[in-house]
């Protein structure tokens, strides 16, 4: 029964999609692959509309999807018939090729229905996806960078998961894949080079990181798959002319952003493709338009929601409370080089060793042989292709970002192998066997991102699907724990990401949002020291009467300055803080108030690295006498430079002291019980702490400082309640 | 679109009022002394009974042979006696290993003895059984052998933060 529906949400989003495309196109192209790409880009509009309106149910997306279909003539399903057809001839080769494909494709399908066991498909895709359908429609998320990426694909994972689940969507995942290996079949038909297209299809559809990919909840198969339909639809569009066609060249153009951010190449791509050919403002204007129209409600949900169009990236000009400059920086970086030391070393890692989170297969080292299609007009367009959709490339060198390349440079390697006799189907013949999952288990270290042989018991629940998940996800027994002894609405904060596909808690990950951020350090600082804001740095000077006062900091550095209390003094008495009082800083305004609240487990942190121009600054609103500005804050923080100013009655700004005076104070007591109980009125109910984690032995010994309930274990983690 | 991207672009300095105060976890200001000195604090010598140069050298301050300190200890669950103490190769060259006797409140609570020079962090549990919740409480540390030092005074040790933490 479970497998009926996990192969009905499946095959009813695709068809809902095929139908939607076919209604979009008419007879104005033929090829399936691209009718369900571009119903695709048109369904997962419709269903971010519906969660937008909150009309997230399965008897809602049954009613889409039956219109769709019923609207759909059955007299356009035939031409799925004609389209195999054009693919090939029956030889020996593609026989060969074909058996080879289905062999790959049935181990994906196998992979795909059985659990969703992938590292972000279980945890933040079909977490996400879980919640909008438990609560029947999108809502602002602030506490998971994740919402704010465009989810196109999630949509359509959406509406496969509120039939069949987890595995629904991982299907409709891989339905991509078939529809691109399918498309570059025809593509190569089309220009008369049906083996090009077919050993093109087959070097994209073996790559092991395609494959993984494919038969995981992910989107970067899909992204693929788009941007080789735009740009087979493109082609189309430039031999025929039909009208009809720049409306899906602009939702295909449009839906690729929606996948993924990084496919806003394909928006560039499709507007100055159709601007260089028609050199007319009309057809430009429908493309821009239908993909302006798959691409702003993204755009504009950020904007509402978390004050960032493009969330969470160019967070330095959007500066917003939810994704810090500093986070952002920090993966940044990590994401240019991963652990390499040079870029000369991605071809290898990428094609080989599998270091870059999964491999495209050694054959990929070939890929320079392909520019020989260079030669030919085709050839330089796929070369173009390549170019403009791996353009984000180097800013994450994984190896599943250079698929949506893959298809063209497959094609052209393609286009320059079958030049001699043999040598394409030798290849793929070759490439096939080093693809194999227990070869690929050889070539790359433990942990690269890989597909193993999954069993058909598993695969079609003739066993306890627990029983898989317990062995391919290690933190599953997290989650089964977590619902088992936590009310509905609880909310738990982790440092390890846990499959939270698999719970209906509200999982904090630490790094996940400004705010859980802040949280993890709070509780991070108690339990270690770490942080600890034992540190004094004192302002003194002759008594002033100031209406202003404003901390500044010179320095330029990679440290990050943080003040857990400003404190003002008059003659040794610390000011009260006044309602009329009014504080600032810059950068990060938000979190201000964190330094004057009497806490000293909160802090206002500058949440990016010091420069010149960082200032915190209180307006007395009055004009008040004081002597001495403490800040109490970490000392850890070697490269600040701080120096004070004072605003005097008459509104002028003055130098009141060029530095402060380093002390230490008394580490404080109750300062777990103070950070347990700011972490609570933060909205956390639990913590969950794993043994190699260094906060966790404190946890484990001081449950009674920082008041917290152990309420059970798993997979090695402590699940504690909180006061 | 255009409108939507220049939304950003700014760097917006937004004033608040202070929030709502949090119990202070400080001991009231009023208190001469805490249940915790740094010899950097320029209020150190209020925590000291005897036994101690009169001035710190910046962050550590000279024992001689009966050290003493005291402490204003509020009621919690659990405490901690810690301490930051150096043995200089130059004192302990003279006196070589050095055993220090605990006393809290009179009694005596550990003996520890230090076979080499350089600092050392001393901590152990404290029972409440020791302890005078709410009160004053005294430590002393007591060196079996101190060194001489100018003007005829004797060197112990050199600490340089002592007190009870959770």
């Amino acid at each position: 029964m479970q497998v009926a529906a996990i192969l009905f949400g499946a095959l009813f989003t695709v068809a809902t999609a095929t139908a939607l495309g076919t209604l979009l196109l008419g007879k104005a192209c033929a090829d399936w692959p691209i009718r369900f790409t571009v119903g695709a880009g048109a369904l997962s509009f419709l269903v971010l509309m519906l969660g937008l309106s909150h009309l997230v149910y399965p008897a809602s997306f049954a009613i889409l999807g039956v219109a769709a279909i019923t609207a759909c003539r059955p007299w356009k399903v035939r031409r799925v018939g004609k389209t195999i057809g054009r693919i090939g001839t029956i030889s020996i080769s593609n026989i060969i090729l074909f058996v080879i494909l289905i062999a790959y494709f049935y181990i994906y399908f196998l992979k795909a229905i059985a659990p969703e066991v992938s590292p972000d498909g279980s945890s933040y895709h079909l977490g996400l996806t879980a919640r909008y359908l438990r609560e029947h429609g999108l809502h602002p998320i602030t506490w998971n960078i994740y919402a704010s990426f465009s989810q196109g694909v999630e949509m359509l994972f959406l509406f496969a998961f509120a039939f069949g689940r987890h595995s629904a969507a991982a299907l409709v995942h891989l339905a991509f894949l078939v529809a691109l290996v399918w498309q570059m079949g025809i593509w190569g038909a089309r220009h008369g080079m049906a083996w090009v297209g077919l050993c093109g299809a087959a070097l994209v559809g073996l790559s092991p990181v395609v494959g993984v990919d494919a038969a995981s909840a992910y989107n970067d198969v899909a992204l693929g798959a788009t941007a080789f339909m735009l740009f087979s639809l493109l082609e189309q569009w430039a031999d025929a002319r039909a009208v009809r066609l720049l409306p899906a060249i602009g939702i295909l153009a449009g839906f690729g952003f929606a996948v993924k951010y990084t496919g806003w190449v394909g928006v560039a791509y499709a507007v100055g493709f159709v601007a260089w050919k028609s050199k007319r403002v009309r057809p430009v204007a429908i493309v821009a338009a239908f993909a302006f129209l798959l691409v702003a409600p993204w755009l504009l949900k950020n904007w509402m929601w978390v004050h960032n169009p493009l969330a969470p990236f160019f967070n330095r000009y959007f500066p917003n409370p939810y994704v810090t400059v500093e986070f952002e920086d920090d993966c940044r970086s990590y994401f240019r080089m991963y652990e390499l030391t040079s870029r000369w070393q991605i071809p290898l890692a990428a094609t080989v060793k599998g270091t870059l989170g999964g491999v495209l297969g050694p054959v990929f080292l070939l890929a320079p042989l392909g520019l020989a299609a260079l030669r030919k007009p085709l050839g330089r367009q796929l070369w173009l292709a390549a170019l403009v959709f791996g353009a984000n490339y180097f800013s994450n060198i994984g190896a599943r970002f250079l698929i949506p390349s893959l298809p063209f440079v497959a094609l052209a390697l393609a286009m320059a192998l079958t030049t001699l006799p043999g040598l394409a189907l030798a290849i793929v013949v070759l490439h096939a066997a080093l693809c194999w999952p227990a070869m690929v288990a050889k070539m790359v270290p433990t942990g690269s991102w890989r597909l193993a042989l999954t069993p058909r018991k598993d695969a079609f629940r003739l066993r306890d699907p627990g029983r898989y998940l317990k062995t391919y996800l290690y933190y599953y027994p997290v989650c089964e724990l977590i619902d088992r002894v936590t009310p509905p609405e609880a909310t738990v904060l982790t440092f390890k990401g846990i499959p939270d596909a698999y719970t209906s808690r509200r999982i904090l990950v630490d790094w996940e949002s400004a705010a859980n951020q802040v949280s993890a350090r709070i509780f991070q600082s108690a339990a270690t020291g770490m942080g600890a804001p034992n540190g004094r740095l004192s302002f003194a000077f002759p008594s002033r009467r100031l209406r202003a006062i404003r901390v500044r900091q010179t320095a330029t550095g990679t440290d990050v300055w943080s003040i857990n209390e400003l404190r003002i003094y008059s003659m040794g008495q610390e000011l009260p803080r006044e309602p009329a009082w009014r504080l600032t800083a810059q950068p990060n305004s938000w979190s201000i108030q964190d330094a004057f609240d009497n806490s000293p487990v909160t802090f206002w942190r500058s949440s990016e690295t010091i420069h010149p121009g960082m200032f915190v600054q209180v307006d007395f609103g009055t004009v008040r006498e004081l002597d001495r500005v403490v800040l109490e804050g970490a000392t850890d923080q070697y490269g600040v430079r701080l120096s004070l100013d004072g605003q005097n009655a008459a509104g002028v700004w003055r130098r009141l002291a060029d530095r402060p005076v380093a002390g230490e104070g008394a580490p404080y007591l109750g300062f777990r019980r103070a950070a347990a109980e700011e972490m609570k009125r933060r909205g956390i109910d639990y913590i969950l702490c794993f043994p190699d984690e260094a906060w966790a032995e404190d946890v484990r010994q001081n449950r009674d400082l920082w008041g917290f309930t152990e309420v059970g274990s798993a997979a090695g983690g402590r699940l504690y309640r909180l006061p | 679109m255009l409108a939507l991207l220049a939304a950003g672009c700014g760097s917006r300095s937004v004033w608040y009022p202070p929030p709502e105060q949090r119990a202070s976890l400080s001991l009231p200001s009023s208190f001469p002394f805490g249940y915790f000195v740094t010899m950097s604090d320029p209020n150190a010598n209020a925590y000291i009974l005897g036994g101690f140069r009169d001035q710190s050298e910046g962050t550590w301050r000279w024992t001689h042979e009966h050290p003493a300190l005291q402490f204003y200890l509020p009621r919690v669950p659990r405490l901690r006696f810690l301490m930051d103490l150096t043995f200089p190769d130059q004192t302990f060259a003279q006196t070589g290993p050095v055993e220090l006797t605990i006393r809290i409140n009179g009694r005596e609570f550990d003996r520890v003895r230090y076979g080499k020079p350089g600092s050392q962090e001393y901590t152990k549990e404290t029972p409440w059984q020791w302890l005078r919740a709410d009160a004053v409480n005294t430590v002393a540390l007591d060196p079996d052998k101190t060194a001489p030092g100018p003007d005829g005074e004797r060197l112990g040790f050199v600490l340089s933060r002592a007190g009870f933490v959770e």
